[in-house]
């Protein structure tokens, strides 16, 4: 037996080289030629050995390795006598795995390439990352409602070119483009892409207020570390792609907002721990706004609904918070019911009487003496001129007559003077009435828009006009009995000669007896309107067409029309006289500058979303176990809801947050003041009851939102 | 190179600090927000670009480019450190696209197939050398084919010399076959020595009718049994040692094209790194 199998040693051993790519064919039978295949695989061997010439004849060169020289030798002519029989030469195991590896690879490009350049629809299912949340999930999706790249080209794939680009020199990244596309259905706001969609300035505030905040808490140890490593963030940059913290293509059931507490806390200076130990203490939550509508909780608890029978014979008093507030749509705010299922049956007489009147016309009561005027009205209560009506003052101050009189009374010496004046106040009314009678809601429209100036505009004085329209028919009807000759009397007064002055004596009998809408007083002189229910129309135009004016709720500056402009707003907004609109409903400066009434609660539908994400729905079914356990369980609500003591609340007919005592009790303007509605603002320590990691989950979103002051997806959390 | 333990614990270490410090960036990078998917992305092509470059390294022996038993430490290192990298890439879900699912499949088979490889190259090598003569995997036909004409020249010896048949007849029924080429690839593998307890017992069996000659010759083969047997034996260890690169191999240039594709498409769409 030949041990061992294997020799090392030239003769004996040949040179193995497996990497080359082809092998003898007969190798795997155990008797591969020395010769070998060529590179390209074909057998080269035909003859054993090429012998060599030695001195005349040949001897054989086989190597030893394959028997050394042969028995036989050389033939005479030099040639090999061991011819060896051809071989179909095999790769080697080395190249077969490089032609494997070949084929794989080019079967996946092919198979990509066959599918990308296929039907789209397949070609979507392959390029897209996974499936997209139910929220975006449509029939009729397609990538490029979302993708401003997704219509691919090649240079659009490669990256060079895409058809956007083309279209569009913007240079903003590809992931601002694309976050653009968000906003084609999600609306948040004017700066869109900002942090918190909040413009440079409101967050230039909100970091500056944040800043000056003393607090002595400790970021998490990954955010200190992670800061002090990597020191800036894509967050620090002035507009943020929606995909920064959105992701998706991660399934159906994936949760777009989802975001680490630490991830919030990298921006925020107050940074802590957890919610109960370190969160900022709450700052009059959740009354650091008034409410649009004024009611006092305490007093209402305490002193009214107490003395019920006394007060309010007539009225019925709620029996639980339920009464007055009920659940929205998606029961995350509750929101006060309407007035006459909250307020009616105690406050709708209220809205109704003869203190609710105001007065928009009145004769006044002039020294004429023998002034040529014509007929004057006698024996009737007339107004003096000082206390003539606000609105009819706006209406006179367009009259020329109106001003000289003024400024002939602002000099008079003595009576004849006086009398000269009070003439042509007179004069300036008789041309104001026969105006109205004659051009009724157009005269109106255009004496206010003169009025205004440049602080109103075409659309202003219309909806003025619009309110006060059918006041002209009560002024027609009384113009009839206090000048019965006023046309004679406008056109002799255009003339040379002027009318007499004559005593129009009006019957008292003749008194109409409407006491609602617009109407003339008892006194006969006085045209009025008075409300016939709460929420009266005329009221409200009124009032919403008066705040658009600008600088109507500036102080008096001399100029007489726009200075009784504002003397009317003051009487129409006066909460303890006239309409008394603003007792309940409050007025406020919006961000546009300009003036809004709340006519209504707050809105769920409309409220402006904020940085606290509250919804009472699972507070409410915690609390009150099902949700309609609620009834009746006022309890419940006044976990968090404490009412202030009725000892330690201030005694007022309007709080300060609605009323400016020191602009002489005109409406508050300002809707961040808070403590009104007579509740305790809510500690940090009721919530952090439950919420805390273990229990009700303590992370920054289950409170706060993210997106503010948008119109989209109040929904929240 | 240092010892076996010495070099495993300072790679280990190496590995373990590593995958800790990947597993920390991932977290930091994500607390500021940034897109670790892009970052991971990239490193992550590149450890596999680098893993690839070993096969390349082999076959470049001439240019001085480091041991290659360095390269191999560091593709087994480097190729364990994929996993953790992949997995921060993948976010620690399973991905649920076509592509990135098909791509997540390659990867998990490019480094199931090397973990594989390297516990074969762990495991074989001791058994290699416990059992037989050690011997070149190519030349092994060459030495089958030997003991195969010393055999039947043992059997021509038995029919010129003793004049019977019962040798012959029992090479030609139950021992030609066997010395034909490498048999019994799977028993070897599962480190079986059945097969050769039959022949060697079906032998025996004969042994009975045997004269003294004969009996001779029959144990002479019976030796050449055993060193088939071990022959047998290296091939099937050694086969399998280059079998298990016929996956990684091909897997790796499988997922190196979904890869580029992949990358191609994420920038196509999302701008990368911006």
């Amino acid at each position: 037996m030949s041990t061992p199998l294997q020799e090392f040693s030239p003769g004996k051993s040949s040179y193995e080289r497996p990497t080359l790519p082809w092998v003898c064919g007969r190798a795997s039978e155990g008797c591969p030629c020395h010769i070998g295949p060529t590179n390209s695989g074909v057998c080269q061997a035909n003859l054993e050995c090429t012998p060599y010439r030695d001195g005349d004849g040949f001897r054989c060169a086989r190597p030893p390795a394959w028997g050394g020289a042969c028995e036989k030798g050389p033939l005479p002519d030099g040639s090999c006598c061991q011819t060896v029989v051809l071989c179909r030469p095999r790769r080697s195991i080395r190249a077969r795995r490089k032609v494997f590896s070949i084929c794989s690879a080019g079967f996946v490009l092919g198979v990509l390439l066959l599918a990308f350049g296929s039907d789209p629809d397949v070609r979507n299912e392959l390029v897209s990352p996974g499936e997209l949340t139910l929220q975006h999930h449509t029939s009729r999706q397609q990538c490029s409602d979302c993708h401003s790249q997704a219509d691919l080209d090649i240079d659009g794939l490669t990256g060079a070119q895409t058809a956007e680009d083309s279209e569009s020199d913007d240079s903003a990244p590809l992931a601002l483009r694309d976050s653009r596309k968000c906003l084609a259905c999600h609306d948040l706001g004017d700066s869109p892409l900002n942090p918190h969609a909040l413009s440079t300035g409101e967050m230039t505030s909100l970091s500056s207020s944040a800043m000056l905040d003393k607090h002595d808490g400790t970021a998490p140890w990954l955010v200190s570390v992670a800061t002090g490593l990597l020191g800036s963030s894509p967050l620090e940059s002035d507009e943020l792609a929606c995909s920064l913290c959105h992701k998706e293509h991660r399934g159906k059931f994936f949760d777009l907002t989802k975001l680490a507490d630490a991830q919030c806390q990298v921006c925020h200076t107050k940074q802590f721990h957890n919610f109960a130990s370190g969160h900022p203490e709450f700052d009059n939550f959740p009354y650091a706004r008034r409410t649009r509508i004024h009611f006092d909780h305490t007093t209402h608890y305490g002193t009214h609904f107490a003395n019920f029978k006394r007060l309010m014979p007539d009225g019925v008093a709620p029996e639980s918070c339920r009464n007055c507030h009920e659940p929205d749509a998606s029961r995350r705010m509750m929101p006060v019911v309407s007035f006459e299922k909250a307020c009616g049956s105690c406050h709708e007489s209220q809205m109704q009487g003869p203190y609710t009147d105001l007065a928009f016309f009145a004769i006044p009561d002039l020294d004429l003496g023998d002034q040529p005027i014509g007929d004057w009205p006698t024996g009737i209560s007339l107004t003096s001129p000082e206390d003539i009506p606000a609105f009819m003052q706006v209406l006179l101050s367009t009259q020329p007559e109106w001003r000289e009189g003024l400024q002939i009374l602002k000099v008079a010496v003595d009576d004849s003077v006086s009398q000269r004046g009070h003439a042509k106040l007179a004069i300036a009314t008789k041309y104001l009435l026969g105006d109205l009678a004659e051009n009724g809601e157009e005269a109106v429209r255009k004496r206010l828009l003169q009025a205004m100036g440049e602080k109103g505009n075409e659309k202003i004085a219309a909806n003025l006009a619009a309110a006060t329209a059918p006041m002209v028919e009560s002024l027609r009807a009384a113009s009839r009995q206090w000048f019965p000759k006023l046309k004679e009397e406008l056109s002799a007064l255009e003339g040379d000669s002027p009318p007499p002055k004559a005593d129009s004596a009006i019957d008292p009998e003749s008194r109409s007896m409407v006491t609602e809408g617009w109407h003339i007083g008892a006194s006969q002189s006085v045209v009025r309107y008075r409300p016939f229910r709460h929420a009266d129309p005329v009221p409200r135009e009124l009032i919403d067409a008066l705040v658009q004016i600008k600088g109507i709720e500036d102080d008096p500056d001399g100029q007489p029309s726009m200075d009784a402009l504002r003397t009317l707003f003051r009487e129409v907004t006066d909460s303890r006289a006239s309409f008394r609109c603003t007792k309940c409903h409050s007025v406020e400066r919006v961000e546009s500058g300009r003036l809004t009434v709340n006519w209504q609660a707050l809105n769920p539908e409309s409220a402006e979303r904020n940085f606290v994400a509250f919804s009472h729905a699972p507070h409410v079914t915690l609390l009150g176990g099902n949700g309609k356990a609620l009834q009746g369980r006022d309890q419940d609500c006044r976990t968090c809801h404490l009412l202030e003591e009725l000892e330690d609340r201030e005694r007022a007919f309007i709080h300060p947050p609605y009323e400016n005592p020191l602009a002489g009790w005109s409406v508050n303007l300002n809707p961040d003041t808070p403590g009104c509605s007579g509740f305790l603002p809510t500690s940090k320590r009721v919530c952090a009851e439950c919420h805390v990691e273990q229990r009700a989950g303590d992370s920054c979103l289950k409170c706060h939102n993210y997106h503010v002051g948008s119109s989209i997806h109040r929904g929240g959390r | 190179m240092r010892t076996f333990a010495a070099r495993r614990l300072v790679f280990g270490s190496g590995f373990v600090i590593t995958a800790a410090a990947v597993l920390f960036a991932d977290s930091a990078l994500s607390v500021l927000m940034y897109p670790v998917a892009h970052v991971s992305g990239w490193g992550l092509l590149g450890l596999v670009v680098f893993l690839a470059l070993y096969n390349v390294r082999k076959k470049l022996t001439v240019i001085p480019l480091g041991w290659s038993a360095w390269w191999l430490q560091f593709h087994i290192y480097f190729g364990l450190l994929t996993a953790v990298v992949f997995a921060v890439h993948i976010g620690f879900k399973i991905p649920n696209g076509t592509l990135e699912v098909c791509l997540a499949t390659a990867y998990a088979a490019v480094f199931v197939s090397g973990v594989v490889g390297l516990i074969l190259s762990r495991v074989i090598p001791p058994r290699l050398a416990s059992r037989g003569e050690e011997v070149i995997f190519e030349r092994i036909p060459v030495f089958v084919r030997r003991i195969r004409e010393e055999v039947e020249a043992l059997v021509l010896q038995c029919i010129s010399e003793t004049d019977t048949s019962a040798v012959p007849n029992f090479y030609l029924d139950g021992l030609r076959s066997y010395f034909e080429r490498p048999r019994n690839y799977w028993s070897h593998l599962v480190h079986s020595t059945r097969p050769l307890h039959r022949i060697l017992t079906d032998m025996e069996a004969q042994h009975r009718y045997l004269n003294e000659k004969e009996l001779g010759l029959v144990r002479e083969i019976e030796d050449r049994v055993r060193i088939k047997d071990d022959l047998d034996y290296h091939h099937a260890m050694q086969k399998t040692l280059k079998s298990w690169m016929f996956f990684h191999i091909p897997l790796t240039w499988c997922l190196l094209v979904l890869a580029v594709f992949h990358v191609v498409l994420v920038h196509a769409f999302t701008g990368g790194i911006r």
